[in-house]
Formats: C-alpha cells, sequence, structure tokens
C-alpha cells in the first residue's frame, strides 16, 4: 500500500513539472502571437491621432507605478489612482487598467529586464535622465501623434523638455519637483544668527557653515554613498557654473567651475563640515534629525518628513554661486514601444497626467504640479510655494544615453577626492575621462 | 548491460544459458532498474535545459553585444580584450583575492579555535556551539543591515563607541578605501566561522584517542600535542575547508551590495558585484558574460585543486 | 584549585566572551526592534530601549507586502524543499547502487557544472525566461532548483556505505526497484534526507541573488529582497529591524530543531571523499 502511494506521489511531482514545463513553452508561443498582434496595432497607430477619443478601445493595460508616498499614505494613493482609473473608464469602459507597484530600488533594472522579456508594463514612470538612454535604444512609443486634443500649453516647459529626446516627445510629466535647503532653527539660534534671515548665497552660507562647525556641528550633508550625483555634486556643480556634459555633449565637468565645485566638497570634507563618513553615508538626514547638523538639501519628501515629525524647521533657497541652480527631477509616464495595447496605454498617460489627477496626487504626495492649472493646490502652502519658485529654475538632471551610466564613476573619483587619493583636479579630469568613455561604448 | 547479465549470472544461472527472450530480459531489466529510467530521464532533461544549455549559451554571449534592450549583434572578441584593458575588471578581481586574504585565514583560525574550545566538552558547550552556529543560518540581509549600523564611520556608531573606551580614534570603516574590504570579509567571517567550527569539530572528534595517549605517555605538553598531534592530523579538514572557504569567498556580493555599492572609490568591487552592475546597470549582458567566464576559470582551478587533494578518502 | 577547575574557568571564560561577541548583533536586532523610532538617531545609547514596543511588529505586519513576502518565500522554499528531498533521495540511490554505462560520467559531470557559479547562468537564465514568460513569476526561482547535486551527492555517499547484501536480498526475494528504493533505502537515508531538507530550507530562504534578478514587482518579492528594500530606503531603524527579526524566526525555528543535520551534513560533506 505504502508504495502505491508513493508511487502516486510521485506521478504527480512529475506530471506538475511537466506542466510547468508547459507553462514554459505556452508562454512563449503565446509571445509569437503578440508579435503579429503588434504589428497589427501599429498599423492602427497612424490613424490613431485623429480618432482616438472618438474609438473603442479594448483590452488590458497594465501601469507600473511606484510609492510615492509614505506607507501610512498608501491608501489615499490608491484613491487617486483608482479616481484617474475611473475616469479613464467612462471613456473607455472595455479597457480594463491594472495597477502594480514597483519599488524604487532597482526600479530601472527591473523596468529593462522586463521589457526585455516582452512582460513589460504598458504605461510606466520615467526620470528625465532615463529619456535619452531609452529613447536612444528604441524602446519608447513617440506621444507626439496621441496629443492633439491634449492642451499641452498648460504644461510647464521645463517639464516637457525633460521627456524630449532630440525633438521628440516621448513622455508627459505627471509631477516636478525640486530640491533646497532646510536649516535646523535651534541651532540658527545657538550660533547667533536669524532663522528670518537664511542664507541665499554661497558666501552668505559659509559665514554660517564656520559658525556651526566651529560649535561642534556639522553644517550639512553630502550622502556620498547613495545614488550619485543628482543631489549630491551636481547642483553644487551648476551651482558653482559648472556642468557635466554640455549641449554639444563634451564632458566639461573638469573646466575651472567643476574643479572649484570638486575643490569646495573637498573642503567641506576636510574642515568637518560635512560628516567623515559622508563618503559611504546613504542617508544623514539622521544625522539632521537628531540635532548634529544645521542644514539639509533635501526635497518635497525631506518636507513632509519634517512635518510629520512635529520639528521645526525654516526653508532656505538653494544657494546662488555664479549661478543659481536646483536639480529637480521630472516624473512622467511613458508607453514602450512593445505595449501591446499603445493607443489605450497613451490614452491612460493623458488621464493620469490631466489637472484633476495631478491635483490630487501632488497635493497628496507634496510634489509640485507640472500643468499650471493644477498648481493652485498650494495657493495657501508658504513651503510649497518656495518649492515652486525653484523648480522654475531646477534643471532635470544630465540629459544623455549616458547619465546613468556615469553616475558611479564619478562617485568613484568623488570617494577617491574625499579619502586623499586624489587631487580634486585630477579627481574631476578623472570623471571626464569616464564620462568620454562611456560615450564612445555607445 | 553489465547489471543484468552479471545480476543473471548469480540469481538465474540456468535461463542464462539458453539466453531469455527479449521480452523477458526487456521486463527483467526494467524490473531491476525502473528506477533509473523513470528519474534519471527526466532529470538529465532539466539538467539540459537549465544548466548546459545557459552554459553554452552564455558563452555565445560572450561573442555579443546584448544589451537587455535593443537587438543584440556579433562583435567577437571585442568583449574579451575589452576584458583586458579593463581596469576596473582587474580591480575587481584584485579586491576579490584580497577579500580572500582577509576572509580565508581568519575564517579557518575561529573555526579552529570554536571548534577546540566546544571539544573541550564542560557544561552547556552544546548551547555554545549552536550560538556560534546561529550566524551561518541567518540571511547575508539581517547581518549586512546590523552591520551598517555596528560600523557606522562616525564617533555615534558603535563599534567607533567601544573602540573609544580604549583610546582608539575614530575610524571611517566603510568610508575608508582600505577599512571597507576588511571590515565586508569580518562580516563573512562571522556570518562563516560557525560552519569551519563544525568542520574542525567533526575533524577532531574523529582522531582516536589511542594517539593522544601515546603523546600523554611521552610526556608531552598539550602545547606540542596540539601541534605535533593534532594540527597535523587535521590537514584533510584544512585543505577542504580552505578551498570551501575560497570558493565562497569569491562568489561575495550579497554584503558588497547591501553595504557598500562596490565603493568607496571601487574598493569593494568584487568580481560579482562588478558582474551585476556591468549585466544589469550598465546593460551589457555580453561583457558581464566575459567575467562571469573568469570567475568561473578562477573557480574552476579552485575546484581541480580540490579534485586532486580531496578526490580520495580521509584515513587516520 | 586544581589544575583542571583552573582549565575549566578559563574554557567558560572564552566560550562566555565569543557568545556574547556572536549574540551581539542578534541582540542589537531585538534590541532594536522593540523600540518606536521612525528614524534611529547615530547615538549608541540610542540602542538601550527605554520603553520597549512591539510598535514595530504591527507597523511592519501591517503593511501589505511585508505579509507577502513572508507568503512568496515560503512558496519559494518549500516547493524546492520537498522536491530536492525526493529527488535528492532517488537520484542518491540511483548514482549509488544502480549500475548503468555512463553512470560515472553523468554524474561527475552534474557535478562539475554545479561548480559553475550560479551568477554565470543568471544571464542567459534571464534570457531564457523571459522567452518562457516565466519573469515575476514563482517557476523562475522553483523550476531551477527542483533537484540539487549536492542533496544526490550527500545521499550518494550515504547509500555507498550501505551494505550491496541487503539490496542483493531484497531483490532475489522478487522485490522490484521501486519498492528496494522504498523500503529499505529511503528509511535508512532517513538522515541524510533530513540534512538536504535543512540545507535546501535555509539556501532557499537565505536566497537573495536571484529573486533579486527575477522578481520584478514588489508583490512577488520574497522576504531577502523586501528587506533589502527597507534596509536601503530611509534609515527606519526600528522597523527594519523588526522585520529582520520576524524573517529570522522561520530560520531559526528550523535551525533549532534541525540543528543535527546541519552539523551532521556539513561533516558528511567535508570528511567523506
Amino acid at each position: 500500500m505504502v508504495k502505491r502511494t508513493n508511487i502516486l506521489l510521485l506521478t504527480l511531482i512529475f506530471s506538475l513539472s511537466m506542466l510547468l514545463a508547459a507553462c514554459g513553452s505556452g508562454g512563449s508561443n503565446s509571445g509569437q502571437g503578440t508579435d503579429a498582434g503588434e504589428a497589427k496595432s501599429a498599423g492602427e497607430q497612424a490613424n490613431s491621432g485623429q480618432d482616438a477619443a472618438g474609438k473603442k478601445l479594448s483590452g488590458n493595460i497594465t501601469v507600473w507605478i511606484h510609492p510615492y508616498v509614505a506607507e501610512e499614505k498608501k491608501d489615499e494613493l490608491k484613491t487617486v489612482f483608482d479616481g484617474a482609473i475611473g475616469a479613464f473608464n467612462e471613456k473607455h469602459p472595455d479597457v480594463k487598467v491594472k495597477l502594480e507597484e514597483i519599488p524604487w530600488k532597482n526600479r530601472e533594472q527591473k523596468i529593462l529586464t522586463a521589457l526585455a522579456a516582452g512582460n513589460g508594463p504598458d504605461v510606466f514612470y520615467q526620470l528625465p535622465d532615463q529619456i535619452p538612454q531609452f529613447a536612444n535604444k528604441d524602446v519608447l512609443e513617440p506621444l507626439t501623434p496621441y496629443l492633439e486634443d491634449n492642451n499641452m500649453d498648460d504644461f510647464s516647459p521645463g517639464s516637457l523638455e525633460a521627456g524630449t529626446y532630440q525633438g521628440t516627445l516621448y513622455g508627459l510629466p505627471i509631477l516636478q519637483e525640486a530640491q533646497m535647503m532646510f536649516y535646523n532653527p535651534d541651532i540658527i539660534k545657538d550660533i547667533g544668527e536669524d532663522p528670518a534671515n537664511v542664507p541665499k548665497t554661497w558666501d552668505e552660507y559659509n559665514v554660517w557653515a564656520e559658525k556651526a562647525v566651529a560649535k561642534g556641528y556639522y553644517a550639512r550633508d553630502f550622502n556620498g554613498g547613495a545614488a550619485c550625483c543628482n543631489a549630491t555634486l551636481y547642483p553644487i556643480l551648476w551651482q558653482f557654473g559648472g556642468d557635466v556634459i554640455d549641449d554639444s555633449q563634451n564632458a566639461v565637468i573638469n573646466n575651472a567651475e567643476g574643479v572649484a565645485a570638486f575643490q569646495f566638497i573637498k573642503d567641506m570634507y576636510n574642515k568637518g563640515w560635512i560628516p567623515k563618513d559622508s563618503i559611504s553615508n546613504q542617508d544623514q538626514f539622521p544625522e539632521y534629525l537628531s540635532g548634529k547638523m544645521l542644514s539639509v538639501w533635501g526635497a518635497g519628501v525631506t518636507l513632509s518628513v519634517l512635518k510629520t515629525e512635529n520639528r521645526d524647521y525654516v526653508t532656505g533657497p538653494p544657494l546662488k554661486g555664479k549661478a543659481e541652480a536646483s536639480f529637480g527631477t521630472v516624473g512622467m509616464f511613458v508607453v514602450p514601444k512593445n505595449s501591446k495595447n499603445k493607443e489605450a496605454a497613451a490614452e491612460f498617460v493623458k488621464v493620469l497626467t490631466n489637472t484633476e489627477t495631478q491635483m490630487a496626487f501632488n497635493k497628496l504626495a507634496n510634489y509640485i504640479p507640472t500643468r499650471k492649472s493644477a498648481s493652485s493646490i498650494y495657493d495657501n502652502d508658504e513651503d510649497m510655494k518656495k518649492f515652486l519658485e525653484v523648480a522654475a529654475y531646477a534643471r532635470p538632471g544630465v540629459m544623455s544615453p549616458v547619465a546613468r551610466t556615469i553616475m558611479p564613476k564619478i562617485q568613484a573619483e568623488i570617494a577617491a577626492m574625499l579619502e586623499g587619493g586624489k587631487t580634486p583636479q585630477q579627481a574631476a579630469d578623472a570623471a571626464a575621462k569616464a564620462i568620454q568613455d562611456e560615450q564612445s561604448k555607445g | 548491460m553489465i547489471t543484468l547479465s552479471k545480476a543473471n549470472g548469480q540469481a538465474e544461472p540456468l535461463i542464462l544459458q539458453h539466453k531469455p527472450p527479449l521480452g523477458r530480459r526487456f521486463r527483467l531489466e526494467f524490473k531491476k532498474n525502473a528506477i533509473v529510467y523513470v528519474f534519471l530521464i527526466p532529470i538529465l532533461a532539466h539538467f539540459l535545459v537549465f544548466q548546459i544549455f545557459p552554459l553554452a549559451f552564455s558563452f555565445v554571449l560572450t561573442f555579443m553585444d546584448w544589451p537587455i534592450i535593443g537587438s543584440p549583434k556579433y562583435v567577437g572578441l571585442a568583449n574579451w580584450s575589452y576584458f583586458f584593458q579593463d581596469e576596473i575588471a582587474w580591480k575587481a578581481i584584485w579586491n576579490t583575492v584580497l577579500f580572500s586574504v582577509y576572509y580565508i585565514l581568519p575564517t579557518m583560525g575561529m573555526g579552529l579555535g570554536l571548534a577546540l574550545l566546544v571539544n573541550f566538552g564542560v557544561k552547556a558547550s552544546g548551547f555554545f556551539k549552536s550560538l556560534y552556529f546561529l550566524p551561518v543560518v541567518t540571511s547575508f540581509v539581517i547581518i549586512s543591515g546590523i552591520w551598517a549600523w555596528l560600523f557606522k564611520g562616525t564617533e555615534y556608531g558603535m563599534i567607533n563607541y567601544i573602540l573609544s573606551w580604549i583610546g582608539i580614534d575614530t575610524q571611517l570603516f566603510f568610508s575608508d578605501s582600505k577599512q571597507a574590504l576588511p571590515v565586508l570579509a569580518a562580516l563573512s567571517v562571522f556570518k562563516v566561522s560557525g560552519s569551519t567550527m563544525v568542520y574542525y569539530y567533526a575533524g577532531l572528534k574523529s582522531i582516536p584517542s589511542h594517539l593522544y595517549e601515546a603523546a600523554k605517555i611521552d610526556g608531552a605538553s598539550k602545547w606540542r600535542t596540539f601541534w605535533r598531534v593534532t594540527f597535523p592530523l587535521l590537514l584533510p579538514i584544512h585543505f577542504y575547508v580552505a578551498i570551501i572557504t575560497t570558493i565562497g569567498s569569491f562568489q561575495i556580493f550579497d554584503s558588497a551590495y547591501l553595504i557598500t555599492g562596490g565603493g568607496p572609490n571601487y574598493a569593494t568591487t568584487t568580481l560579482v558585484y562588478y558582474l551585476y552592475e556591468e549585466g544589469f546597470t550598465g546593460l551589457r549582458l555580453g561583457y558581464a558574460s566575459v567575467l562571469a567566464y573568469i570567475l568561473f576559470f578562477i573557480i574552476f582551478a579552485i575546484s581541480l585543486v580540490q579534485r586532486k587533494y580531496l578526490g580520495k578518502d580521509v584515513h587516520y | 584549585m586544581t589544575v583542571s577547575m583552573k582549565k575549566n574557568v578559563f574554557v567558560y571564560l572564552m566560550l562566555m566572551i565569543l557568545g556574547i561577541i556572536f549574540f551581539f548583533p542578534f541582540a542589537m536586532m531585538i534590541l532594536g526592534s522593540l523600540q518606536k523610532v521612525e528614524r534611529a538617531t547615530a547615538d549608541p545609547l540610542f540602542w538601550i530601549p527605554t520603553n520597549p514596543t512591539l510598535y514595530n511588529f504591527s507597523y511592519i505586519m501591517n503593511q501589505s507586502s511585508f505579509v507577502q513576502w513572508i507568503k512568496n518565500s515560503l512558496v519559494i522554499t518549500i516547493v524546492p524543499v520537498l522536491a530536492q528531498i525526493f529527488f535528492g533521495a532517488v537520484l542518491g540511490y540511483i548514482f549509488a547502487k544502480k549500475k548503468f554505462p555512463g553512470r560515472e560520467f553523468v554524474f561527475w559531470t552534474m557535478m562539475a557544472v554545479v561548480m559553475v557559479p550560479g551568477q554565470l547562468l543568471i544571464i542567459p537564465k534571464y534570457v531564457m525566461f523571459s522567452q518562457f514568460g516565466w519573469i515575476n513569476t514563482y517557476a523562475s526561482i522553483i523550476v531551477p532548483e527542483l533537484w540539487a547535486i549536492m542533496g544526490v551527492f550527500l545521499v550518494r555517499q550515504f547509500m555507498m556505505t550501505i551494505p550491496k547484501d541487503l539490496e542483493e536480498a531484497a531483490y532475489m526475494d522478487g522485490a522490484g526497484d521501486f519498492t528496494i528504493f522504498f523500503r529499505i533505502m529511503l528509511p535508512l537515508a532517513k538522515p541524510a534526507i533530513a540534512t538536504i531538507g535543512t540545507f535546501a530550507f535555509i539556501s532557499c530562504w537565505n536566497d537573495l541573488f536571484t529573486p533579486l534578478i527575477f522578481m520584478t514587482s514588489e508583490d512577488m518579492f520574497p522576504i531577502t529582497v523586501g528587506l533589502a528594500s527597507i534596509l536601503t530606503k530611509e534609515g527606519n531603524f526600528g522597523v527594519e529591524m523588526a522585520g529582520s527579526a520576524i524573517s529570522f524566526v522561520p530560520t531559526f525555528l528550523i535551525f533549532i530543531f534541525f540543528q543535527r543535520y546541519f552539523t551532521e551534513g556539513i561533516a558528511m560533506t567535508g570528511l567523506k571523499s
């Protein structure tokens, strides 16, 4: 008897594993099937601009979103997206929208691998410096044909520029961000300064920093271990009048202004303005929160944490050196070329970035809306008004296909410089060389 | 079928003389070896699909430019020749070798020390043995999370706080390209020495007690006995442990990924971490496959050593 | 005080000191998990909980994704564990006791291929699985792990020590292959099987690299990848440690109940050819 049940069990396990294998080949067949489907939809796409709104769309679309808000607001975020799906389904009742939340960590890799696998989303979230990389590889669907009825003038020009590569628009922006300074008012008072009168330029700031360090505080944060460089090197580099890559795609990170920025970071480190573990630290916000740091370079998320933690804070503008600059990413939704339902996806992107969704979304997530018609949500919020001001001149990162791949290399050069292995000039030169190498790899 | 004739020769010598009909031989063979056909064949298929094919395919990949997105193209030996001039790749190999240096001997020494302590057999030594083994079963993710906090590189870090008691200045740990790798290695020593302890413990247990008694009669001191009897008799264990820890150290990834992200200035970019970065962040699957082959060659060489020295039973 | 007493005191002292060192990080985990801190301060004194609370645990358990991560971990652990136990036993028996042409060749080829680091195969597997439509499914993790040569090796070593007379006798009594395997060999190999199970459990439960690459959406993450995403998110230390502590429970239980098989298994692979 025992024997028989065992054999039964074996057969079961085996048929199970065969089944799994069968699922596999089935999947690959259906993959081929969709190729044909894709060709068809590409054909249809030609005249989609005119009659997209009137035509009956159907099928499924999968939308990848990210945790834009803290855990406790997750349900509210869901309500916002459900609202957008509701509005979309009023127009297109036959399209089923499926939302999937992807964590921030490794998002890029996950999107790439899923796209390569052909089982990626129909709509996903994209940041400006990835647009050139993806567009360059021809994986993004140009959105221009779908946008005739979309009141494009309402978008802030900078946010549209972030979604544009070589003159083609690939992404519709939903949010904008800007970074600025946050100060601890207790420390400001402790160093004998006035919280109502925060520094506007680097020269003013340096005086404060000296005083704070003399009193045993850190001046500011420099998260050298976190993903380089949009919140670390680049804002300082731009404020010092330098840049990473110029308009004709030449590496200029090691020009005089660039070296000055490198030198300044090195000085901050040597003088103890930034913590000694800035080389590897991924997040120095705890130091600020525990009252050991005068200021941090932060964004909307910094603001919302300070608010939920009931901390006193003072916001300050990005510091001006030779130029006024801040980093401010733009978040947009894009449609991949291999989506099986591009028209519906594009229509959904339009709903996701319309005025109503932007108002609800940005109010909840504390970002800056990209449509002027949605900016009224911050009429009564002084902090967010300041962010709106900064957003006007914030830059969306480096617009180059190598924007992402050069970051770890630049990060390594900064680490080498802070440690003393390279002078600022050598580090900047090496960074420039790394950029050229990446560009030549294509 | 050797099996069949041999078995028949023993069990049914008469039948063997006038060859049984084919069907019967087939049934007999199946009866005796059914399990081979039923299970080995599907497993072989699985082996071909999930091991051999990917192995061959990855070799093909080394000659391709295979971005994850976009279409692959043949590039000949470009990936291989790039490897030879890629300074970071060589640095990653060097880091991995350095990591082995920081990791292998301490792990072995620690394991042997723990095994000797536990082997005294005092009361509750079983409890301590389990305690030392606990990190072995704990995931890298958990230990790395704790490690990063313990070794925070400012005066507010836990280890720095403890060091300050004995007058040692604040250390940078992960922010120092000379310290980052040893601290990562220390994590691995902490995590793995429990398992080397078990190997050594088993080795110590298998040393016949008459050898110790003989040494005792000769009047040898404990110290002398250890170096003259115990240590040499553990030779096969030393070899085995050395080789498995070496192979393990060449595959180190988790802690570098979780704590340092390969930094600072590539100081903790190990071979596997670099492979991961090139493959999945740099989107160069072809080149990442070259790096994977380099890793394979290194590990293959080590396992050749293993087979040479350990391909036979251990005798005392 | 006699010499042996002195010796014992020394041994206990060393055992205790090392015990404290080995337990220290776990103590940190537990202490950290018991305090309500949205953000850990860098102060070492932070570690001493003034108001112990289970807040972090309820917080993390209430996150829908955390429970899902545990479920995912269970699925991608239990299925391979059962399969590896079964196939390890069968194949171990086949390679130890059955004679057929090419047996040694097949076995040592399999052993040799296992020397191929998993990192080498992950890239081609990725391309393959995307063809199968397996990316972000349990299959991508489970199917390649249905059997493992090390388990086979373990059982093979074990069964080679079982005298041949046993099965010869059974065979002469008219027992078929399956009967011999299930009635004689399998019960004898129980310790080896328990070892395979415990090892497979720990390695599947703790694996980070494979699911990091194959699982793309948060709701498919196992606990390792999920925890890693919390750890590198901005430092919510108490919650991180609570998550670590919860994910540690299954390994800890397995360890408590099957500890013997770990140590025996390690010794077995190490000491015999």
